[in-house]
């Protein structure tokens, strides 16, 4: 081996240790980089996969009657089909635990199987279309459908069904609530069963793929773009018939929504981390560097060129930061989307998440740490060759002390303690150790301030809905027009028509309209954007929040909606805050004589009950005849939760990671400080310091930086949440940009707790800081 | 008084064992200025060390007014370095980022009954430069803030590990003739580790050590002054 390959080999025996830290933050910043860039490809990777293996349809195509034998054909045979099914759905009502529920049926081909839409097995067996009773699958429980266990036996028609299997169907993995159009009620169940049921089979329904989509991934704008193209050309084939694609499919759409969250939250990190990284391994490559002053002047005045002296310490930084992504690739690749994907299992029905590699995403996230750090140790290194060889042989003196500007200010400097004076000049001697404290530590405070922050926000917008908003107490589905309930009549109630209409020819907006104008206010207390309570009168059209944003919507726009066939224009004169589904509030009085008002919803104001009393209340309104549906202010409230709790993920998702990166941040900072400081607490015991007066005299410091930069933290904080909350669009839930005082101070704690314990952690090193060997030498 | 009775210490360097003081035995009486002489690699700096409670004797005793410190804790020997003993350094030691004001409070500040910082950086003749720092002041007025800040603690000794060492003759002799008044002028104890001979020949008493082991302790009853001395 040649001498200098000799050297960088025995002085990397000796200097590893000062190098783990930059392997340790690049393989932190690394594992988190790679975990959280690729968590939401990989979600999509899942689904995308699951579609494939389970012949998710493309497009169905639906018809109110069912399809005759030549429309079959002509589907059957287009060209642009690659695989096809016909099959037939009807909701029922269903009778389980002696309530009616509606239950969609959906009859499927068990005998000969079916290719398209593949049911996945989740327990028992799917249906035999032989046996003696009639044999179902139902689709597997979640918060909108009933957990019906294997086993169970009910009645439908004089028929009975009898519950073998329980599956998932590949459109309906998310726990969303459907709406069966003939009653406007929700779906409970989806039973599947075996065609042979109907005596003389009939499609409704018609599933297929489309030639080409095979190698799409159908979350990609490739995907997006065939399917909206092939829409056109099926719209011009069959104008009678109903198209729904996968973007219309609601545990798609929200899924992908989500999957954007994630995305977005992951995007936070990268600058964040990459300033960590090089800052951390600036402050090391340095230290290493100035350690080695001596041999570096030795070599150059023995004639080595810079180029090669350089080489070694670059060798270091190619060494450690590759062991640092290796390391950092395997802790994160796996880890971090899994702790994502299963914070999302919660609201879904989802397959195992599988993980695909995304060299590019990889390899990006490599080099560019590596070269990072390679970087920084050039420009470390050459700062320090570019003195003259025979400086080099002398020792550096000890950063110089400098006044700091505390120090102008006599009438404050003059008051300050001795201990608070020197605390505060090394606060400022250390610039580059105090930029890293400070953007390490806000940083974390910010992720942490924002993750509480949504958890105020999804509780604040909840309340602004169904405390500050509704007024009422009860929800009623009626018959139309039956609003004269019995039970009802000794209470406020307001009566609303409420109607599907299209905006735009496309989008559905519910519309609601009162009997009386006047007295929506009784029953609503609008606002607008402004926060400002709102009066509904006769001639006022409110748009909720969130719709108008969406279509871009403003006050004083005319807007034009399609209702039972009529399209109809109306002036917006108010945009409302509304945090839970859409609606667009429109004046009796401007639509009455366009169309006729069929009342079908029934508000109810109740006054104080026993919660006997309410009970019974409910129970009668369960079983009257003209009550379709019922919700009290505390379903609607708990639906909320419901959807929101995506959200919950999202919390769990920052808090867990904030805590451990300001363990981690903190913990590595104070290493550094300590290393660097090595001396001077050396000294401090020799001058006879306590252990907690000499870890005081380097805490003090790192205490104030501290705050000041979880102060910094709570501001970023702030934005972050601002940002977050700004790109949330889930299931018509919109969040109010708001936070409680109490989550600064939870922030605030759990901070310095972190801190503590980083203090708690590194006393230890106090302890063996060895006295003589730090007073051997000058430096 | 310092008394020194069959110390020994040991270190384990890898699998060799290496006596560095070997049954060490001497008695410096209070108010002495003593010198220990020795080649480099004699044990010296260990035996400076032990006596300021920086290290532990593997065997012996040491008895600092009547008191075995060799059986004082961590706590109690930290205690011990705080109060009762200055220490002053080839390479002075001093905070970089402190003016030599602060350098020298940092230690009164702890002190029992310590003097006042101003008063000894006049003493050792810094007053106009008390508010400068390590890095605008020459070595020699680096190691007058060192001894000032290792009398200011009011410590009942001055232990000096080789003072003169990294300064030039000129001013290592009036760093020696701050030593030597301040050992006279406060009554302390003042022990100076080195190698230089010429330093010997100031002192009250002269300990000569070898391979770990007194070689000669010698009472001077009439030491030459400073300035007779040269090297």
């Amino acid at each position: 081996m040649k001498s200098f390959s000799k050297v960088v080999y025995k002085d990397f025996k000796k200097l590893y240790k000062k190098l783990m830290a930059i392997v340790f933050i690049v393989a932190v910043g690394v594992a988190f980089l790679v975990g959280l860039l690729t968590t939401a490809p990989n979600m999509r990777y899942t689904i995308d996969k699951f579609y494939k293996e389970t012949h998710t349809a493309d497009i169905m195509i639906q018809k109110y009657t069912p399809f005759t034998e030549e429309e079959l054909s002509i589907l059957k045979n287009d060209s642009l089909f690659s695989e096809t099914m016909a099959y037939f759905t009807v909701d029922e009502q269903v009778v389980y635990d002696d309530i009616a529920h509606i239950s969609r049926i959906v009859l499927l081909d068990f005998k000969n199987g079916f290719s398209l839409n593949q049911l996945k097995l989740i327990e028992g067996r799917l249906p035999n279309p032989d046996a003696d009773v009639i044999e179902v699958a139902v689709e597997e429980r979640q918060a909108y459908l009933l957990d019906i266990p294997i086993g169970f036996k009910t009645t439908i028609q004089d028929q009975t069904f009898e519950v073998v299997g329980i599956v998932n169907h590949p459109w309906h993995f998310a726990y969303v609530q459907e709406i069966s159009p003939l009653s406007g009620r929700p779906i409970e169940s989806m039973i599947y069963v075996d065609q042979s049921y109907l005596p003389e089979m009939v499609y409704t329904h018609f599933a297929a793929t489309l030639k080409g989509t095979a190698d799409l991934n159908t979350f990609s704008s490739s995907y997006e773009d065939f399917i909206e193209e092939k829409v056109d050309v099926l719209n011009q084939k069959y104008l009678n018939l109903i198209l729904t694609t996968r973007f219309q499919n609601q545990s798609f759409v929200k899924f992908s929504s989500d999957v954007k969250i994630v995305e977005v939250i992951a995007l936070i990190f990268p600058i964040f981390f990459f300033l960590i990284t090089i800052l951390v391994s600036l402050s090391s490559m340095t230290r290493i560097i100035a350690d080695e002053r001596i041999q570096i002047g030795t070599l150059r005045s023995l004639g080595y060129s810079k180029f090669k002296i350089a080489s070694k310490y670059i060798i270091y930084s190619l060494l450690a930061s590759g062991i640092g992504v290796l390391l950092g690739i395997a802790l994160g690749i796996y880890s971090i989307p899994s702790i994502a994907y299963n914070a999302y299992v919660v609201t879904y029905n989802l397959p195992p998440l599988r993980i695909d590699y995304h060299f590019t995403y990889i390899t990006f996230i490599s080099l560019t740490m590596i070269l990072s750090v390679v970087i920084v140790t050039f420009s470390s290194i050459m700062n320090v060759l570019k003195e003259a060889p025979s400086n080099l042989l002398r020792h550096k003196a000890p950063k110089a002390g400098k006044k700091i500007f505390l120090e102008y200010i006599p009438f404050i400097w003059n008051r300050l303690k001795f201990k608070y004076k020197s605390t505060f000049r090394n606060i400022f001697r250390q610039k580059r150790n105090l930029v890293l404290m400070l953007v390490g530590i806000a940083g974390s405070t910010a992720l942490l301030l924002a993750g509480f922050g949504i958890k105020d926000a999804v509780d604040i917008s909840g309340d602004a809905q169904f405390n500050d908003m509704y007024q009422f107490d009860l929800e009623l589905s009626i018959v139309s027009n039956q609003t004269n309930i019995d039970e009802l009549l000794a209470y406020d109630q307001l009566n609303f028509m409420t109607e599907i209409s299209f905006y735009n020819e496309a989008h559905y907006i519910n519309v609601a309209v009162s009997e009386v104008d006047d007295r929506v206010n009784d029953f609503l207390n609008f606002k607008n954007l402004k926060d400002e309570p709102v009066i509904f009168k006769p001639g006022s059209v409110f748009v909720t929040k969130q719709f108008a944003r969406a279509h871009d919507i403003e006050a004083g726009d005319v807007i034009k909606l399609d209702i039972q066939g009529k399209s109809i224009s109306f002036e917006v004169t108010e945009i409302i805050a509304y945090y839970f589904g859409n609606q667009i509030f429109i004046s009796k009085y401007l639509i009455e004589d366009d169309i006729p008002i069929t009342l079908n919803k029934i508000y109810v104001k109740l006054p104080y009950l026993s919660d006997y009393e309410k009970n019974e209340l409910l129970s009668n309104l369960n079983d009257h005849e003209d009550i379709a549906h019922l919700q009290t202010k505390d379903d609607l409230m708990s639906s909320f939760k419901q959807t929101s709790s995506s959200m919950d993920s999202v919390i769990i998702l920052l808090v867990i990671f904030a805590s451990i990166l300001a363990v981690i941040i903190n913990y590595n900072l104070t290493l550094i400080n300590m290393s660097t400081r090595h001396k001077e607490m050396a000294t401090l015991k020799v001058l006879g310091y306590q252990e907690l007066e000499v870890s005081g005299y380097i805490f003090r410091e790192t205490f104030i930086i501290s705050s000041v930069a979880i102060l910094f933290g709570l501001g970023l904080g702030r934005v972050l949440h601002y940002f977050i909350i700004s790109q949330v669009n889930v299931d018509g839930i919109i969040l109010k940009n708001t936070m409680h005082p109490l989550s600064y101070l939870y922030t605030v704690v759990l901070s310095f707790v972190f801190l503590t314990l980083v203090y708690v952690l590194s006393i230890p090193k106090i302890r063996k800081i060895d006295m003589l060997e730090a007073l051997k030498s000058f430096e | 008084m310092v008394k020194m009775v069959d110390v020994t210490k040991k270190y384990v360097l890898g699998e060799q064992e290496i006596i560095a003081n070997n049954e060490i035995n001497f008695e410096i009486k209070a108010g002495e200025l003593c010198v220990i002489l020795g080649p480099s690699g004699a044990g010296k700096t260990t035996i400076l060390n032990i006596l300021g409670g920086m290290d532990v004797a593997t065997s012996g005793e040491i008895i600092i007014d009547n008191e075995d410190i060799s059986k004082y804790n961590q706590k109690k020997l930290t205690n011990y370095r705080r109060h009762d003993v200055g220490f002053v350094f080839q390479f002075y030691n001093l905070m970089p980022q402190l003016t030599a004001l602060d350098n020298v409070e940092i230690a009164s500040e702890i002190g029992k009954d310590p003097l006042d910082a101003k008063e000894v950086l006049k003493l050792v003749g810094l007053d106009k430069r008390m508010h400068n720092f390590p890095s605008q002041l020459s070595g020699g007025e680096q190691q007058r803030v060192s001894i000032a800040r290792a009398i200011a603690k009011n410590p009942k000794m001055l232990l000096c590990d080789e003072p003169t060492g990294a300064l030039d003759i000129e001013t290592g002799k009036h760093i020696l003739k701050l030593l030597y008044d301040t050992s006279k002028l406060y009554n302390k104890t003042v022990i100076i580790v080195t190698h230089n001979q010429a330093i010997a020949e100031i002192a009250d008493r002269v300990i000569t050590v070898r391979n770990g082991k007194v070689d000669k302790n010698m009472y001077q009853p009439k030491p030459k002054s400073i300035d007779e001395v040269h090297w």
